[in-house]
């Protein structure tokens, strides 16, 4: 329970920056595992710009979960002095303020200061927080630890930036809740939390996925159609265009796999701009997508499909981002899955193709092991930065069983990490953080 | 008799030398620093062999004093170099043998260096108003510093007396940095004079032998006595881009020469140094060049438990981030729980040969690849490479590799004590590095580059187990220091075995070693003889 001994506490979930997709589904989660829980008021937090283009999501969650107030806010930066007193009038002892501008979430009213606690579902805050009230942030993972390559090199070298302060911001928070145990490590080795680092277990959108399988299940004849002889000979490549996606070596694994060991399948390649990867798309296809297309790593790539598959790339076919029902149909027809990235959170499409009786083969990275465990899935792993590991994984990959339906095991295992099954732990340190005395802050 | 005292007690007092033997009966040794190295060079590598050469002499009966002059206010900074223990911060220290005395000669410059201390203190204090103001001398900048009152302070008498304190805070500091500027010329002109501690030597300190552990401490011509000069390499001669300034390389020539012509002998501490840098160095020059291998250097007891001590360190360097380190490592540093986070460490300065660019490559794979949640720890200035703080930088790793220079001895110990292996990249050293034995003595196993000194001292099994790599190879590297994070237990067993066959050499054998060049002095017709024979079971040779 939350604070049992007060009227309403409220726990304030934000989304510091404009997400969609997968983050924007968690902080969903959050919000309704909060909610349905019954034991504090819960006020979601969304940047007042991003508040259209999400209408849709949010009522949906009041229709859901009619409590739940949904505030838009605007973040307002304060330099030092201003911080200072910011902090003082909130009671924070604070030894020394060490960045030159700190920032707040600015609702209508005030700044979020009807509630007694600020949860943010990402560690993507730009400055330094003055914590008027005691904070928490979700962190899936510190890729930047593992692939820089996502953030501008320069950006390491200033510690006025942006890089610096979403390390700051968690290393001040009261809580910081992890998605994995490896997370949950770099949590303290990376970012030097100083607060509750707790790990949350991996939850999942279940009823996203039991749709998918429920639809899979209700194909009835479909279902039956898939078997080892009669899936199409190909493997599906489940990406997207950002630089961890370990694409270049993944296409020297592709030459090597077709080439040198002669593979049978062909390669389907879908996800969010990888359309883009294409050398032949047609120009009216690229639309309004020509920055993306024009971005230097997009390009690096396209000239890698050109000049390191040569010929080969026939055999390679960039679908993009399709509708989820299409790439439902793309994974159940395929042989297998490949998922290759040099680090993130994990994936959960390799779930999504153990729903549909596919196995997945996956670069080894901490988050993916944790995954396979977690899920029961029975992945075949190899070292993403080798091209010639990742070609005979795809050639092993060529004999994994195919099933017909998802292992009982699996939906299962999905069943019990929804969100509605999420554990006590964040509640519970979000209590204690509630409770405590507001903890002295050495440096800010 | 020789004085037992723990500290010499007077600024014109002479070493008590018994005379008439032929045998060295004083030793002593040449320390060229300035105040400002004395103070910083507790943890340095030749402030450590020098402590532990004077522990080799303790243990040698014939030697009955050794001496170290200084400058007369140098005095406490070399105490505390060479004290037995961190004792009061002022007052007589016991020193780390009772033989030792520190000679304080030469002029008396306290109070001229008072002088300039309190010059330098007080510009700095007004430089520091002025920059927290946001202003500069130049009045036109001043109207700049008071905007942050006009923001803050909303009554407008409040306002005005604020305007006005900080305007004349303003006007004072601009005033006295403008008279320091204008007295700076006339302040006394104070350098170490070697030149005048060397001479006022001379009939103070009888038969004794000096060591001069640096080719390029000139002063050391003045001495009188013998001399033997250390030579530990001339590596601009291996590594000619080390960005040393052709004037720079022939003053060090120049030096080199000179006093190996004055010296009697050429200590070098490795063979492949003797053979590659110095005597080329010197051909044409009789000069013996003698090689007298390092002793493993003791590590002293923990001094609490394995938690505690975990504990210190991390406050340790929160502290040193805090208070004297500025920029982005301070400001991310500064609050880090180091308590809870392993590491890798290397510890050495930031030099090309050290090969801190491998060591970098090759931990961004241990990380990144290899999955290995370490820190990299490194005592070395990295920053103070601009080619090596972009790549830092460039790569990401700023949050990962820090830098934790001009540590104390202290928390030096503790860091090595603490880190899951201690890597030694180095492209080349010219004496088996300290570092190796005391890591194994503290528990912390070591991966360490095959490179001749190591080669010289290490079995060919030995050479050939994991932990050993080719600097050159970073993927080699990059195993060795998988393997020793992976069985750290092997390692150090193995590597314990090593530094029990090393440690039969003791410091006390290094002294005789000196002292063999010593007793050839004191009978110059077999100098050469005594120089080339040895000194029973002393591993020195002669180099070939």
């Amino acid at each position: 329970m939350i604070a049992p001994g007060r009227s309403e506490p409220r726990i304030a979930v934000l989304l510091p920056v404009a997400y969609f997709g997968g983050t924007l589904r968690l902080v969903l989660n959050v919000v309704r595992s909060f909610a349905s829980r019954s034991v504090a008021r819960v006020v979601f937090g969304v940047p007042a710009d991003h508040l259209p283009a999400i209408e849709d999501e949010l009522a949906a969650l009041r229709a859901e979960c009619p409590l739940v107030e949904v505030r838009p806010f605007r973040w307002r930066c304060l330099d030092r002095d201003a911080a200072a007193c910011c902090a003082t009038a909130a009671g924070l002892e604070v030894g020394a303020f060490i960045s030159s501008t700190y920032q707040l979430p600015a609702d209508a009213g005030a700044f979020f200061c009807d509630c007694d606690f600020w949860f943010f579902v990402s560690d993507r805050l730009v400055h330094p927080l003055v914590p008027l009230r005691p904070y928490g942030v979700l962190v899936t993972d510190h890729l930047q630890r593992y692939a820089p390559g996502i953030f501008d090199a320069a950006m390491y070298g200033n510690p006025d930036g942006p890089v610096w302060d979403f390390l700051r911001n968690v290393r001040t928070a009261d809580v910081v809740a992890a998605t994995s145990a490896a997370t949950a490590r770099d949590v303290v080795s990376y970012a030097g939390a100083l607060g509750h680092v707790v790990r949350i277990p991996t939850t999942i959108d279940i009823d996203h996925f039991l749709a998918l399988a429920g639809g899979h299940a209700s194909a009835g004849g479909a279902a039956e159609s898939v078997t080892a002889d009669r899936a199409a000979p190909y493997f599906v490549w489940v990406t997207n265009s950002s630089q961890h996606k370990n694409h270049l070596r993944t296409l020297r694994a592709l030459r090597l796999y077709l080439d040198t060991l002669g593979g049978a399948l062909d390669v389907v390649v879908t996800g969010l701009w990888t359309d883009l990867f294409d050398p032949d798309l047609p120009a009216e296809r690229i639309g309004d997508r020509r920055a993306v297309w024009d971005e230097p790593y997009v390009r690096s790539v396209r000239d890698a499909v050109r000049t390191t598959l040569g010929a080969w790339r026939r055999r390679v076919h960039f679908r993009g981002a399709v509708p989820d029902a299409e790439y439902v149909g793309i994974v159940r027809d395929a042989r297998f899955l490949l998922h290759n990235v040099l680090a993130d959170n994990g994936t959960y499409s390799v779930v999504e193709a153990a729903i549909l009786g596919r196995r997945s083969i996956s670069s080894d990275y901490p988050q993916m092991r944790e995954i396979d465990t977690e899920f029961g899935l029975g992945m075949r792993f190899f070292d993403g930065c080798d091209p010639l590991a990742t070609a005979h994984a795809l050639l092993d990959g060529e004999r994994l069983p195919l099933a017909a339906h998802a292992d009982p095991a699996v939906v299962a295992n999905i069943r019990r990490r929804g969100w509605r099954g999420a554990d006590e732990a964040l509640v519970a340190a979000i209590d204690d953080a509630i409770r405590a005395p507001r903890r002295a802050l050495p440096y800010l | 008799m020789f004085a037992s005292t723990t500290s010499h007690d007077g600024a014109r007092g002479s070493v008590p030398v018994r005379r008439g033997s032929a045998s060295v009966r004083a030793v002593g040794i040449w320390l060229e620093l300035s105040d400002a190295s004395l103070a910083d060079a507790h943890g340095e590598g030749l402030i450590r062999w020098v402590r532990a050469l004077i522990s080799g002499f303790d243990q040698v009966p014939e030697v009955g004093a050794i001496v170290i002059p200084c400058a007369v206010g140098s005095r406490h900074l070399v105490e505390r170099l060479f004290a037995a223990d961190e004792g009061p911060a002022d007052g007589p220290r016991t020193l780390v043998s009772t033989k030792l005395h520190i000679m304080a000669v030469g002029r008396d410059r306290r109070r001229a260096l008072e002088l300039r201390a309190w010059f330098g203190r007080r510009r700095k204090a007004w430089q520091e108003r002025l920059a927290g103001y946001g202003v500069s001398t130049n009045p036109l900048t001043w109207a700049v510093g008071q905007r942050p009152l006009v923001a803050t302070i909303p009554s407008s008498l409040g306002l005005l007396l604020a305007i006005a304190g900080r305007l004349r805070r303003t006007a004072m500091a601009t005033v006295g940095l403008g008279m320091l500027e204008v007295l700076r010329p006339l302040l006394p002109r104070v350098r170490p004079v070697f030149e005048d501690i060397a001479a006022d030597l001379h009939g103070r300190t009888g038969d004794i032998l000096w060591i001069v552990p640096d080719p390029g401490w000139e002063a050391a011509l003045g001495l009188p006595g013998w001399l033997v000069v250390n030579v530990a390499d001339i590596v601009y001669r291996e590594y000619p881009l080390l960005g040393v300034p052709p004037a720079t390389i022939r003053a060090h020539q120049r030096g080199l020469a000179a006093l190996a012509e004055r010296a009697e002998a050429v200590v070098c501490f490795s063979e492949y140094v003797a053979r590659r840098q110095v005597r080329p160095a010197l051909a044409g020059s009789e000069r013996p060049v003698v090689v007298v291998p390092h002793a493993p250097l003791v590590t002293p007891a923990a001094d609490v438990d394995e938690a505690t001590s975990r504990r210190h360190l991390a406050r340790d360097l929160r502290r040193h981030f805090a208070t004297s380190v500025q920029g982005g490592p301070h400001r991310f540093f500064c609050d880090f729980p180091f308590e809870r986070v392993d590491y890798l460490l290397v510890s050495s300065k930031c030099r090309p040969y050290k090969n801190y660019a491998g060591a970098i490559d090759a931990y961004e794979c241990v990380l990144r690849r290899h999955r290995r949640d370490v820190k990299l720890v490194v005592t070395g200035a990295l920053s103070s490479d601009p080619a090596l703080g972009a790549e830092l930088a460039r790569r990401g790793l700023v949050f990962d590799v820090v830098e934790a220079t001009n540590l104390p001895e202290p928390i030096h110990a503790r860091l090595l004590r603490h880190a899951r292996a201690l890597v030694i990249p180095t492209f080349f050293e010219g004496a088996m590095p300290f570092g190796f034995a005391e890591a194994v003595g503290v528990g912390t196993p070591v991966a360490f580059s095959r490179i001749p000194v190591v080669e010289e001292l290490l079995t060919d099994a030995e050479l050939a187990a994991p932990e050993a790599f080719v600097p050159a190879d970073v993927d080699g590297m990059v195993r060795s220091i998988l393997h020793v994070l992976d069985h750290p237990a092997e390692v150090l067993a193995r590597q314990r075995l090593v530094c029990a066959r090393l440690g039969r050499r003791t410091w006390a054998d290094v002294a005789r070693d000196y002292l063999a060049c010593g007793e050839a002095l004191a009978a110059p017709h077999s100098r050469l003889r005594r120089l080339l024979g040895g000194s029973g079971a002393s591993p020195r040779r002669r180099a070939g």
